[in-house]
């Protein structure tokens, strides 16, 4: 990453930190009243079943992760030529408002078995084990910068949606972030 | 030096690590200390008492307590950048290299010229603000303040920036534990063993509170010794957070709580990365307050003077830093644990020369203790006044008989008893209860899942303090289903805590102080009194009495009972001022945390950001956006020059501009018509698929809330656009009128100003250039897409893109987005494809010059008082349907054909130039507030035109065209005759845009 | 200050942004009277020392319109709805009741 003194915190708490470019993001709101239809479609379409609460699930290479009531994002990977919303809004067609957002995030990705101490430090919300468990997802803000944060399944780190014009900003931040030790000496 | 220089260092006693010697400085003399000491004991240790001078009347002050609550041993710590007046002696934690300087001494700290303030006492009485300098008004501000700000103060701050960092955390806990003595130890241990997730806090660098500065016994080891087992366990539980260092300064709403740690306080300078501060967020569902009491002093002559000590500190000086705070010493108490004293000073050596206890008899133990020493005994009695200026010599006792007795010393020891430290539990309302058995407040009604344990709640013996502490660990994790088992209590010695209340010395004869941080006497408060502020919140603003950075903690109580004598009320009923967070003082570089410099604020970025610096563009700051605001030449040498070409370009050729800040928002579904015909003065569920159109929002009250578009995809899909800064106040708008004024419509709202790289391309060869971006077949013909057309389709080979018809600029022109990501790839493109055109970029100086032209209303108009007539729109207002807004609007007040209305204005000399803010007034109307007719809003010089062109409100508008009126601006100092016109100054036709 | 967001669970004061009474609901428009009560829906309200219901937006989570019942001596946070079932109630009740 940026500089020396970053990498070498990174590597003292085991901490990596990649951006994923190479993802596809549909937004899938749902059309009043057309839940039962949406989890069928999306059911036959993805494979998965639509989280209510503020979960993630996963299912052959796409992720639908809770966005809001009533909303989701679904995340999978942006192959050239393709237009994966598109896809989906033929199939969701009158039961979910679709909507390509691949460009309106910038995903990070942070690793390591350190993660949660590391970042509960710096995240407002409760990263405990017992409070933020695999799969959950949050949507709350970091350093003044809005960030949709999901913990992945084995437990051992954290993607990071944040918006692609903070990107940088918020690149910065989380590198400071993850570089924090010495807090319990 | 060597350490023999330490001549008052106590060998064999204490927990400071004499294998490591630390040099400092005081006031330029070099001295040695150890690891484990403060600055305070460090110099003691040295035989320094006098380290400051005070507030008002610069009085030698010296070393009172051996904590956070001192309110005269304050220092400037380090020098330079690093430089911080008011620092506590008392808990700066020693390290090598450390430099401190005296404050308020001129020109030296034994010699200090402005002592003479103390002869002028009278004038530095209480409510000296408020009547000293009264009048007449404008004395103050340059006469008496000033003086007032010479001879009074408290340090100085650096004048350079702060060359440290410093750092927010956030921390979530079962059980947060407030002080690590007796009380806070039991109540972390208890509450860790249950598995709850437990945060101790404790201001000092070592824990243990006052099981350090007393020589007690606990479970038959010595009380440090067993403090080092404690938190050995607790330091080995993975649900336990120890944090030192750090001062919880303030209980807030839903169990949140302020802390500051010091992180590298006790460094020369912070490691490499390392913050100098930490600021936590601690949400605690259960929270103990176990920070012990406070010692406070008995009010008498020259208590002031160096070498008056609190008992309790004298103890901790002996015995945690083994330190003899003097060489004779006389004790002055009204209770046993101040009296019980005298066994830490003879053990440490110090002679006693008396024990002056203001109660007529003393338990058996202490007398014959006292007896053994030698020490003269007045039961009865009291210090009326301390001897000796810059340090004490000696004491003059009143005894019971009313003899006075002259004895020398060099140490005074006072003891008036203890306050519980609970000034957490007021910090969100609590009011404290009076104790009559204990002479002090203790906490009343505390906030949901506070308690209090140990001597902060009251109970100030030692076993019960571990008793109660280990209560309070288990009750607070069975609260939040831990199961927390009883936990053994240790034994400890037994000890004798009789008090009786005593405050005043009212036989003094020399000043006698309340308030040593803000030099309040005993006769200020009196003379408070006399005047009629007898209530204690009016007492203390009257005074200053408690004001100071010490929050009054050694000096308030022993105000209002003053007081309660003086009003012959009881204390209970006099009552005691409100303590407000923060408990001690916070640095503003905590506070801010990393939010300094260049990131006070998040900084966005546009998608065009990159190239844009590329090409040496000057950028402004837009909101949190970074705009370009023009493109510089080389040869260009003033930013107007640079924007007249900008603009000739556009006009005469073709330009592009980043306009991917622009508010954009998908609005999906069955009823997103009719949704946005209810937002929108206009209607927006007529708009035909694949074009747009322009709209404007009210708020509820009738105002202008914001413009931009509307473009329909299809059937069920609208694109709005909204001004850049308002952005995500509409989103927010839109939310509230969905989800609260009309659940029912089925309607789905994505903010997506992110995904999408806009670019405006604007002049007569904008077509020629769209059409080499386009994927083919698309046509790009008038015919094909007219003005304010919008159509869905790919550019660049492939990439899907949106293209829209619109003209902010005037000339034909178009916004083209692609997704973000290809945004730079895109403006590149335009620039290479457009360089026979003579493409130019321009930046968002230009874009405001020709929207003043257009005569099209920005942020200036749109300004929070400024309706849809106002501002030339009343006509778009539809008449067929209900908005947000349409009622309050057609109020008599804002439909007044007098409101100032849109104009244009031009100077009638050419060459003259035009002033936002300018006020208009008639031609032959004198220039004041009442014949204001509205005021110019926006100007700017047009190229296109040659002069100087403005936009405003005035009043009459429609009826004034073509008349000549004053532009007055007062605060440049000009006056400029102005024609009033339509704001169209340029193509009024709009025939430009069609073609 | 922490509300506790039906969708996201309790959080900080500083994800919120704060509106005003949820006790008014927009008049009618076509009513006779609207001009007057839109003038009283607009500006007049109650200072209430006690339990006030409030509109609250969290803003920096789901984006959800919250209405929060908070007592304003305490600042006791006794009930958080999704305004969104709470208007739909109000909508259903009054076509209901027509
Ligand atoms: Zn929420």
């Amino acid at each position: 990453m940026s500089n020396p003194a970053t990498e070498a915190a990174l590597n003292r708490s085991g901490l990596t930190i990649s951006r994923r470019d190479d993802v596809a993001m549909t937004h899938v709101a749902l059309r009043r009243g057309r839940r039962a239809d949406l989890d069928a479609r999306v059911s036959a379409t993805l494979g998965l079943t639509l989280p209510d609460t503020s979960r993630t699930v996963e299912a052959a290479g796409q992720m639908a992760a809770w966005a809001g009531p009533e909303q989701w994002l679904v995340i999978g990977p942006q192959e050239a030529g393709t237009d994966p919303s598109a896809a989906l809004a033929k199939a969701l067609n009158g039961v979910a408002s679709v909507v390509d957002v691949s460009d309106s995030r910038v995903i990070f990705r942070v690793r390591g078995a350190s993660a949660a101490d590391v970042l509960s430090l710096s995240m407002g919300i409760d990263l405990h084990d017992k409070a933020f468990k695999p799969g959950d997802v949050a949507i709350t803000h970091a350093s003044h910068l809005g960030v949709m944060v999901w913990r992945h399944a084995d437990g051992q780190g954290y993607d990071f949606a944040c918006a692609r014009t903070y990107a940088v900003d918020f690149g910065h931040w989380l590198e400071d972030a993850c570089s924090k030790r010495g807090v319990f000496a | 030096m060597t350490s023999e220089n330490q001549a008052f260092r106590l060998a064999g006693r204490g927990v400071v690590d004499r294998s490591k010697t630390f040099s400092f400085t005081f006031d330029g003399i070099p001295y040695e200390g150890f690891a484990g000491d403060t600055l305070a004991s460090a110099l003691l240790a040295n035989g320094v008492h006098l380290v400051g001078r005070s507030f008002k009347y610069h009085r030698p002050r010296g070393i009172l307590t051996s904590g956070s609550e001192d309110p005269s041993a304050l220092v400037e710590l380090r020098t330079g950048a690093r430089r911080e007046p008011n620092t506590k002696a008392t808990v700066t934690e020693l390290y090598d290299g450390l430099e401190a300087t005296s404050q308020n001494r001129f020109p030296s700290l034994r010699f200090d010229f402005l002592a003479v303030n103390s002869l002028l006492s009278p004038v530095f009485s209480a409510g000296f603000y408020y009547k000293t300098f009264m009048w007449p008004a404008s004395f103050w501000e340059k006469l008496y303040e000033p003086m007032i700000r010479r001879a009074a103060g408290l340090g100085r701050a650096a004048m350079e920036e702060d060359p440290d960092s410093y750092d927010k955390a956030n921390a979530f806990c079962d059980v947060l534990v407030v002080g690590s003595g007796a009380a806070g130890l039991m109540a972390a241990i208890s509450a860790a063993r249950s598995g709850a997730r437990v945060i101790l806090a404790d201001e000092s660098f070592a824990f243990g509170g006052r099981l350090l500065a007393e020589n007690r016994t606990i479970d038959g080891i010595n009380s440090a010794a067993w403090v080092k087992a404690a938190i050995g366990e607790l330091s080995s539980l993975s649900n336990v957070r120890l944090l030192p260092r750090t001062t919880i300064f303030g209980a807030y709403d839903g169990g949140t709580y302020g802390a500051v740690e010091r992180v590298a306080d006790h460094l020369v300078k912070p490691a490499p990365g390392q913050p100098r501060q930490r600021l936590w967020r601690i949400v605690a569902k259960r929270t103990i307050v176990a920070q012990g009491a406070t010692e406070r002093p008995i009010v008498f002559g020259n208590n002031d003077r160096p070498g008056v000590m609190l008992a309790s500190a004298a103890r901790s000086y002996i015995n945690r830093y083994g330190v003899a705070p003097g060489r004779t010493a006389v004790v002055f108490s009204s209770n046993d644990d101040g009296a019980a004293t005298i066994n830490d000073l003879a053990n440490a050596g110090i002679s006693v020369a008396a024990l002056v206890d203001a109660r007529p008899a003393l338990p058996d133990a202490i007398t014959a203790r006292a007896e053994a020493l030698g020490a003269r005994i007045f039961a009865g009695g009291v210090v009326s006044d301390a001897i000796g200026g810059s340090r004490v010599k000696g004491a003059c006792i009143i005894d019971a008989s009313g003899a006075t007795h002259t004895l020398s010393c060099d140490l005074i020891i006072v003891s008036g008893g203890f306050n519980p430290n609970m000034q957490m539990t007021t910090h969100l309302g609590g009011r404290p209860q009076w104790r009559d058995d204990l002479a002090a407040f203790v906490p009343g009604a505390m906030p949901k899942g506070m308690t209090a344990a140990g001597a902060a709640n009251g109970s100030f013996s030692l076993a019960s303090c571990l008793a109660e502490g280990a209560r309070a660990g288990s009750a607070a994790a069975a609260d939040v289903g831990f199961d927390a088992k009883p936990i053994a209590i240790p034994a400890s010695d037994e000890e004798s805590n009789g008090i009786s209340a005593f405050w005043h010395v009212d036989r003094a004869k020399h000043k006698a102080f309340v308030d040593l941080q803000n030099d309040v006497t005993a006769a200020d408060v009196a003379l408070a009194q006399r005047e009629g502020f007898s209530a204690v919140e009016h007492l203390k603003r009257y005074t200053t009495l408690g004001m100071a950075t010490d929050q009054g903690r050694t000096s308030s109580v022993n105000g209002l009972a003053i007081l309660a004598q003086l009003t012959g009320k009881t204390i209970p009923a006099t009552g005691i001022t409100t303590a407000r967070p923060p408990y001690s003082p916070v640095s503003l570089g905590a506070l801010a945390g990393e939010h300094r410099g260049k990131h006070f604020k998040p900084t966005r970025l546009t998608p065009s950001h990159n190239w844009a610096k590329e090409q040496g563009a000057v950028f402004v700051e837009a909101g949190l956006w970074l705009r370009a605001l023009y493109f510089p030449k080389p040869f260009e040498t003033d930013a107007q020059t640079t924007v007249i070409r900008e603009v000739n370009g556009v006009r005469n050729g073709v330009g592009v501009c980043d306009v991917s800040t622009l508010g954009k928002v998908e609005v999906h579904g069955p009823d997103a018509g009719k949704f946005l015909d209810r937002l929108y003065i206009n209607m927006m569920s007529t708009l035909a698929v694949g074009r747009a159109r322009y709209g404007a929002m009210l708020r509820e009250d009738g105002i202008m809330m914001d413009d931009g578009t509307a473009a329909r995809f299809a059937e069920d899909r609208y694109f709005v656009t909204t001004t850049t800064v308002n952005a995500i106040k509409v989103v927010q708008h839109m939310e509230l009128c969905k989800q609260w004024h009309w659940p029912d419509l089925d309607v789905q709202i994505v903010p997506s100003t992110d995904q999408w790289a806009q670019y405006a391309v604007a002049g007569p060869r904008a077509r020629d250039l769209i059409a080499r971006i386009v994927d083919k077949p698309f046509d790009v013909s008038n015919a094909a897409f007219p003005y304010m057309a919008v159509a869905e389709l790919t550019a660049l080979g492939g990439i899907k893109a949106r293209l829209y018809r619109l003209s902010f600029s005037g000339e034909l022109a178009y916004e083209i987005a692609v997704p973000a990501r290809h945004g730079e790839l895109l403006m590149r493109t335009l620039m290479e494809k457009g360089q026979d055109l003579g493409v130019i970029p321009y930046g968002t100086e230009a874009l405001g010059v020709m929207r003043i032209e257009k005569g099209h209303v920005g942020g200036p108009e749109l300004n929070g008082t400024t309706t849809a007539a106002d501002v030339g729109l009343g006509k778009m207002a539809s008449k067929k349907k209900d908005y947000i807004g349409r009622v309050l609007a057609e109020r008599p007040g804002l439909t007044n054909p007098d409101r100032p209305r849109l104009a244009g204005f031009r100077p009638v000399d050419r060459a003259a130039r035009l002033r936002s803010g300018a006020h208009f007034v008639g031609r032959n109307t004198e220039p004041v507030a009442a014949n204001a007719l509205g005021h110019m809003t926006s100007v700017a010089y047009s190229p296109s035109l040659g002069h100087w062109v403005g936009l405003g409100f005035l009043s009459g508008a429609e009826t004034r065209m073509g008349e000549i009126i004053r532009a007055y601006d007062p605060v440049r100092g000009e006056d400029t005759l102005v024609e009033v016109v339509s704001p169209t100054f340029y193509d009024s036709e709009g025939a430009r845009l069609r073609v | 200050m922490r509300i506790s967001c039906p969708h996201c669970g309790e959080r900080a004061l500083d994800e919120f942004s704060y509106l005003g009474d949820a006790s008014v609901t927009r008049p009618d428009p076509a009513a006779a009277d609207a001009a007057d009560a839109f003038y009283t829906y607009a500006y007049e309200r109650r200072n209430i020392a006690g339990p006030t219901q409030e509109l609250w937006y969290h803003q920096a989570g789901c984006h959800a319109w919250l209405v929060v019942t908070r007592d304003t001596r305490t600042h006791e946070i006794s009930d958080v709805k999704a305004a969104q079932d709470v208007a739909l109630e109000r909508v259903n009740s009054t076509t209901g009741a027509a």
